[in-house]
């Protein structure tokens, strides 16, 4: 064996793990090796300060006080605190959840739900059904929920299925949306606060509620077509979003101090119909 | 050892209190940091409460399955860190030696030692940590780390000789010579 080989094995020989034969051939090349010989003099002693510095620093070190009752505390499971707990604990939900409830109910692409599995369709209605219950909730709404009058659509069109329904406030709380989501309509009504634009798009007149009321139709709004994979739950990867477009009339107006406009696909008439049943439905 | 089910707490709290030093000691060593250390130690029992169930006693100690949890997610946080800032000093508080020029030397001497550890390798601070401050074997240490024996050789003799080339330059510069007392010239 030569230096260079001798070399490699020289930590191992000194912490004792090489069999007896590799031992005795490391001893052998160092009787008449000066400059192992040195290598092993240099070793021992980087071996000794490090062995020596890191029990020093640990002899100096120790698990603070209070670690376990703070590990306790974060391994108990966590009491559901306000609705959003509530819900999220009830439904087994991921702690993401309100991302994607919001994202589901985002007022910049009012979605329709394609779904293959019935049952998901359920469960995501259980979720944005119970968030939009939440929404009544002292302490959910947040501060531009609370500092408006939200109004509730007190009549809505038949659907051929379950209707989705959620509430979302944006712009910095300067607005409120809900969405309310069929599988062969779609409404939206989002109010804003004041403090934006109050002069109404150019359309044909009508009233709603006894208020002048513009409706803009012909245009085209964009959907985002959420289709939920097969055996969907609560938690699982949730959908890719397709964006088509589609026909959609606009019902813009002043209410109760804000502005309401009331996107959607429906005929108008049953449009005018879901503007003229708007009351004050959360406190 | 009998082991605690997940779900146990006044069990879970005993080993909590057996293992917590070595945990947080193992931490500290190669984060270089109490603040760290303490967050480590959390993250690690937290793993440790929710792998227990799958836990084998027949296939590895617990003090193994331990030392795998630590230095892995002490591994881990570390690349985190490694971004934002380097390896720290030690604290002064190290060495409390009653002999002042023995706690200056000592001082100076570990905070070489320590910034030489510092500098090394993640992966050759961890077998420095596990070889030379918990005396594992090789072969333990290739069973916590799941690595070859033979890396395992390699890398504390590449760490070894690394530190010997960090801590060499400044005891070379004082020849052993040169402390001696020198000969008065008289005339």
């Amino acid at each position: 064996m030569n230096c260079h080989e001798v070399t490699t094995h020289l930590v191992a020989y000194l912490d004792g793990e090489l069999s007896q034969s590799e031992k005795q051939v490391i001893r052998d090349h160092l009787r008449g090796c000066r400059r192992c010989q040195d290598q092993v003099t240099e070793l021992l002693e980087v071996r000794r300060l490090v062995t020596r510095s890191l029990a020093r620093r640990a002899a100096h070190v120790s698990a603070p006080t209070g670690a376990w009752e703070h590990l306790r505390d974060r391994l108990r499971p966590r009491q559901p605190h306000g609705l959003c707990d509530r819900l999220q604990h009830r439904l087994r939900l991921p702690r993401w959840w309100p991302v994607l409830a919001a994202l589901l109910l985002a007022t910049s692409a009012v979605g329709t739900l394609q779904l293959s599995a019935p049952a998901a369709l359920r469960n995501l209605g259980q979720v944005v059904g119970a968030w939009w219950d939440g929404a009544r909730q002292p302490g959910f709404a947040d501060r531009g929920m609370q500092s408006m009058t939200i109004l509730k659509p007190a009549y809505l069109p038949p659907s051929r299925g379950t209707v989705l329904s959620g509430m979302v406030s944006e712009d910095s709380a300067r607005s409120v949306s809900q969405t309310y989501l069929a599988p062969d309509w779609f409404v939206q009504i989002r109010q804003i606060s004041p403090t934006t634009d109050w002069r109404l798009p150019a359309g044909r007149t009508v009233r709603v509620l006894g208020q002048q009321a513009v409706l803009v139709s012909g245009g085209k709004v964009k959907l985002a077509r959420l289709v939920m994979p097969e055996g969907f739950h609560p938690g699982t990867p949730l959908f890719s979003p397709e964006v088509t477009y589609s026909e959609a009339k606009q019902l813009v107006f002043v209410l109760h101090g804000t502005r309401v406009e009331i996107l959607s696909d429906l005929p108008e008439e049953e449009l005018l119909r879901v503007a003229s049943s708007l009351t004050a439905g959360v406190p | 050892m009998s082991r605690p089910q997940a779900g146990d707490e006044a069990d879970f709290a005993a080993l909590f209190h057996r293992y917590k030093d070595l945990v947080y000691r193992t931490a500290f060593l190669i984060l270089g940091d109490q603040g760290e250390a303490e967050d480590a130690l959390q993250e690690v029992f937290l793993l440790v409460y929710t792998h227990l169930p799958s836990f084998d006693p027949g296939r590895a100690a617990f003090t193994t399955w331990l030392h795998r949890i630590t230095v892995n997610h002490c591994l881990n946080r570390r690349r985190h860190r490694d971004r934002r800032n380097r390896f720290p000093p030690p604290d002064p508080a190290d060495t409390s030696d009653a002999d002042p020029e023995a706690q200056y030397l000592d001082r100076e001497q570990a905070e070489r030692v320590h910034r030489a550890v510092g500098r090394l390798s993640r992966a050759q601070r961890a077998v420095v940590v596990l070889r030379y401050f918990h005396g594992l074997s090789y072969a333990e240490i290739s069973r916590v780390l799941d690595i070859p024996l033979g890396t395992v050789k390699s890398r504390l003799n590449l760490a070894l000789r690394t530190l010997g080339r960090e801590l060499a330059p400044t005891d070379r510069r004082v020849p052993a010579q040169s402390l001696r007392p020198r000969e008065e010239h008289r005339p």
